[in-house]
């Protein structure tokens, strides 16, 4: 079974790449061939199934033992893998937090403690409005873009991984309370989402203004 | 007078003729004991009773004994049977555990009872005549006979007592008495049943009278009250007294009665009088009625009655002396507080509405003086701001100390109130932390030579001043940052009144906050130390190693050194050259002492040193002028031995000085005329030129040079807020560290009130500042969040 994998780990192999890596453009091969698109979760959820290092890299041995682990030997049992995958990133929703996290630490720029402003709101916009997402805009919130117009605000700072991690649960919270009774300024959240929750309660007292 | 006619001692068997040789003994007993009794014949009663009771034929009374006993149980009839039929072997039984034996003497103790029934029913017809204290005389008579006369019956009566009476009660036997009981017995029913309420009311209205100011005859009360208490017996043992008749028939009216009466009276009373004239009234009356129970009732009242006076006189009027608190206040009427902590402090939960209207009450007077200071100006001195803060601390210790008797919750509230109004006032307002750097400086002006406390014992005592502000100083890490500043400076230009008081002081602080918090004050006096005796082996070393021609031009110093963790001080922050004089000394100095300690690093603080220079350059001066410049200032003059002019930027490029640094220091040679500027006026700028003043006049032959610059002091106000700022932030996160290095995992609530509860003592943490800080460790991985609000330490 082992062999059978390392042959389909060899033929996205490409020769500029490390002997015991798969680099970019393999990756993107090989995601292409199992049917996962790059802006979907999925794509994540399968890198953080070979535990790849980092964004758009296989190594050898954990490709293997991953693949086999899960009896897929053939990019047909690959791909219906994913599919499977896709189905519970939509349905367990413990298991897509876990992929989220996973995701703060593949994103990291090598050496850094960070993730990018950027880089974590093209993440953000992927998690929190694909299908399945409770953290998301909500009818009478866009709590995303309203999360996200916040910290352009504030200069675009780096996102720390404890603000990574407690901001998914946050919005999750928001979008079912929307008066934050669930909030608490002495309470354990990072105090960037505190200053978010006073920026939102000031927009709509402007907003209440307006009208 | 004995009887003319010496009785026959009766017939022993014959009952009736026993009883009536008995009833008129004891009749004279009862009626004539004032004439006295004949020993003879009272020993012939004695002796009947004996020989009655120890007859053999009374057996046959056994009938009569029956049917007398109609209430008695089964069992205790079968006794008496079985004792019986033993008799005629005159051998006692024992049946379940008793001795049971034949006792005579029931006919007796029954013709007894009715006599004194009789006798009752007459004192009872007699007693009708009278009323009010006529009828209180009355029954205090016939209470003493009887009772004179029981006690001499119940020794007649003895032999009775010690066996049949015995007997009956050993067997359980209600209803029946030693002899003096039975008296006793029977005047509760036969008499006292039919009087009580009739004595009472002659009780009751003698007591009011007395409560009306007139003067009674207490005696009968006592003595009525004496008689009350005797007629209570104990139902399960007759020879124990209970106070349940006098509970009942005396206690509860007079208590029914006090309450209605002064229910009346204060109501009255305070509908026509102020309440401070009501507080004393019910002062008097409550001691009055305290006094009332030593003098004529029973001690077991006490406690009812207090209850009951408390609860008319007080209670039912506590709104109203509440009503009044914020008056007497307002007024300081000290003794009417006393009087209302007083009277509240005895009834439940009296005093808890007063302590918050004290509270807000000191709370604005301090509030107010603040303001008034305040209202003064921007540049008060900070003496005045301290003053104004004990002023009212002081006034109002010595309220609660004085009228509410020292009580802790007062303490408490006073406590309270003095630590919002010094904390947060309208000079402390916008920055929390004025208190802090105001008191701080007020004590540096106490412990500066010149400072006008010029006595030891009353600096001392203000300084104990200052620490009762000081406990109340929320932000006692402020206190620190500015207290050493000034001690710095203090022991770096010797200006400290007394080594005495400064030490003093450290130790106050100390006590009040703990080693760590004065350690750097403490090894800042020990550098001072270190460095006197450093300068003397510097001495000695000099004296070794100089030539006459250094020591012609060397210049007289000493140095400090000290250690930079431990003062509050920072390198110049202007470049400087030093003048070669100053350099050349410096530069010595620094080959001494690096010969001494290897490896060690000398800052030059030029900024803070200081010295002399004599001015040989002027005319017309007798005694040539010593000036007292900084280094700065030196090195600005020294260069004028070499021309008598120089250009700004001469003066700037030869000291490297700053201009933020050159410029007030050549305002102050213009000001004082040591320098004279071309063009004349305006501020120094680099189109200047200055030259001596030769002229230079003065009225002291020392001139001080060296004065502080404005600018520099706000600066140096603003720098020690910023690493106030700073130093909250390491102390927090090394709480938080110090938390989670020994909790391991701990929920974030839990973390948050932990450090509250560590820093507090130095500052009161916002909690949004210890949760930054919480941050600002997960960012730099001492510690991490787990799911579900726990946060953990990551060793």
């Amino acid at each position: 079974m082992e062999h059978s994998v390392n042959q389909v780990f060899s033929k996205y192999h490409g020769a500029s790449d490390e002997p015991d890596k798969i680099g970019i453009e393999g990756a993107m091969r090989f995601l292409g061939d199992i049917d996962v698109q790059l802006d979907e979760i999925t794509c994540l959820a399968i890198a953080e199934f070979c535990k790849c290092p980092t964004m758009g890299e296989f190594t050898r041995a954990e490709f293997i033992q991953a693949w086999v682990g899960q009896r897929c030997t053939t990019i047909a049992q690959m791909k219906t893998h994913a599919n499977r995958l896709r189905m519970k990133l939509r349905t367990d929703m413990d298991y897509r937090r876990s992929v989220y996290l996973y995701t703060f630490l593949v994103s990291r720029v090598q050496g850094q403690r960070h993730v990018q402003h950027d880089i974590a709101v093209d993440h953000w916009r992927l998690f929190f409005t694909e299908e399945g997402s409770n953290a998301g805009n909500s009818a009478t919130t866009p709590w995303l873009d309203w999360w996200i117009e916040f910290l352009e605000g504030r200069g675009k700072r780096p996102v720390s991984r404890d603000l990574w991690g407690q901001i998914e649960l946050f919005l999750v919270e928001a979008n079912k309370d929307e008066t934050f009774g669930f909030w608490d300024v002495e309470g354990s959240w990072p105090p960037t989402i505190d200053e978010f929750v006073a920026w939102v309660k000031a927009k709509r007292e402007e907003g209440k203004m307006e009208e | 007078m004995p009887p003319p006619v010496m009785p026959q001692t009766p017939h022993k068997d014959d009952l009736e003729e026993t009883w009536s040789f008995l009833e008129s003994g004891i009749n004279s007993v009862m009626h004539k004991l004032e004439d006295g009794v004949d020993m003879k014949h009272y020993m012939a009663l004695y002796t009947a009773v004996h020989n009655f009771c120890t007859s053999q034929k009374a057996v046959v009374s056994n009938q009569g004994l029956q049917a007398h006993r109609g209430g008695s149980s089964a069992i205790t009839r079968s006794l008496l049977q079985i004792a019986q039929s033993q008799e005629k072997e005159k051998q006692p039984l024992t049946v379940a555990g008793l001795i049971t034996a034949h006792l005579l003497g029931e006919e007796l103790y029954k013709l007894l009872g009715e006599y004194l029934s009789r006798h009752l029913e007459e004192v009872q017809q007699k007693s009708t005549a009278h009323t009010e204290e006529a009828l209180l005389g009355f029954y205090i008579r016939e209470w003493t006979r009887y009772t004179t006369a029981a006690k001499y019956i119940n020794h007649l009566f003895s032999y009775l007592n010690r066996h049949w009476v015995k007997r009956e009660i050993d067997e359980g036997k209600k209803n029946v008495y030693d002899v003096y009981t039975l008296h006793l017995v029977k005047w509760k029913d036969d008499f006292f049943e039919h009087v009580h309420s009739k004595v009472m009311d002659a009780v009751l209205s003698l007591i009011e009278k007395q409560r009306n100011g007139e003067t009674i005859e207490q005696s009968q009360i006592k003595s009525i009250v004496d008689s009350f208490v005797s007629l209570g017996l104990d139902e399960n043992d007759s020879k124990k007294s209970t106070l349940e008749v006098y509970r009942h028939y005396f206690q509860q009216p007079f208590i029914d009665a006090t309450r209605k009466y002064y229910e009346n009276e204060s109501r009255q009373f305070v509908a026509e009088n102020s309440v401070v004239e009501y507080m004393k009234k019910a002062e008097a009356r409550l001691d009055e009625e305290k006094a009332r129970v030593g003098l004529y009732l029973h001690s077991d009242v006490t406690k009812s009655l207090t209850e009951t006076c408390l609860d008319v006189l007080v209670t039912a009027h506590s709104n109203l002396l509440r009503d009044e608190f914020q008056v007497l206040l307002n007024n300081e009427r000290q003794e009417d507080l006393a009087r209302m902590y007083g009277l509240l402090s005895r009834i439940k939960e009296g005093l808890d509405p007063l302590r918050g209207i004290f509270e807000k009450h000191v709370k604005k007077a301090g509030l107010a003086a603040v303001e008034k200071v305040n209202s003064e100006g921007e540049n008060f001195e900070p003496k005045l701001y301290v003053d104004a803060l004990l002023q009212v601390h002081s006034r109002y210790q010595s309220l609660v100390e004085e009228a509410f008797n020292g009580e802790s919750e007062f303490v408490r509230s006073l406590d309270n109130a003095c630590r919002e109004f010094v904390n947060r006032n309208c000079i402390a307002q916008a920055n929390n932390t004025k208190s802090p750097e105001l008191l701080a400086k007020y004590t540096d002006s106490l412990l500066k030579k010149g400072s006008k406390a010029a006595e030891e014992s009353e600096l001392e005592e203000m300084l104990v001043q200052i620490m009762t502000v000081f406990k109340y100083i929320e932000d006692k890490d402020v206190f620190q940052k500015f207290y050493s500043k000034a001690l710095a400076k203090r022991l770096v230009h010797v200006s400290s009144v007394s080594d005495d008081a400064e030490t003093s002081m450290i130790s106050k602080l100390k006590e009040a906050c703990g080693f760590e918090y004065t350690n750097k004050l403490q090894r800042m006096f020990q550098d001072i130390q270190i460095s006197k005796d450093l300068n003397a082996s510097y001495k000695d070393w000099q004296d070794k190693v100089l030539d006459d021609d250094d020591r012609k031009r060397m210049t007289d110093a000493h140095f400090h050194v000290l250690g930079t963790g431990f003062w509050p001080l920072n390198p110049p922050t202007t470049a400087f050259s030093a003048p070669p004089e100053i350099l050349k000394t410096a530069e010595r100095f620094q080959k001494f002492y690096f010969d001494k300690h290897n490896g060690r690093k000398l800052t030059w603080l030029w900024q803070l040193c200081k010295g002399e220079m004599k001015a040989n350059y002027i005319k017309n001066a007798k005694v040539p002028y010593t000036f007292q410049v900084s280094t700065f200032q030196m090195a600005i003059l020294l260069l004028f031995n070499e021309a008598e002019t120089l250009s700004y930027t001469d003066i700037e490029k030869a000291t490297n000085l700053a201009p933020e640094v050159l410029d007030p220091n050549l305002a102050i040679f213009l000001k004082a005329k040591v320098l004279l500027a071309s063009p004349e006026g305006g501020k120094p700028d680099p189109s200047m030129s200055f030259s001596l003043n030769y002229n230079f006049k003065n009225k002291k032959v020392k001139v001080n040079l060296n004065i502080q610059i404005k600018s520099e002091q706000k600066v140096e106000t603003d720098d020690t807020h910023k690493t106030i700022e700073e130093d909250r932030k390491l102390l927090l996160q090394s709480a938080i560290v110090r938390i989670m290095k020994s909790r391991k995992k701990m929920r974030h609530v839990q973390l948050v009130q932990e450090v509250i509860n560590q820093v507090k003592s130095r500052f009161p943490p916002h909690v949004i500042d210890i949760k930054k800080n919480i941050e600002a460790l997960m960012e730099k991985d001492y510690i991490e969040r787990l799911e579900g609000e726990e946060i953990a330490y990551i060793a």
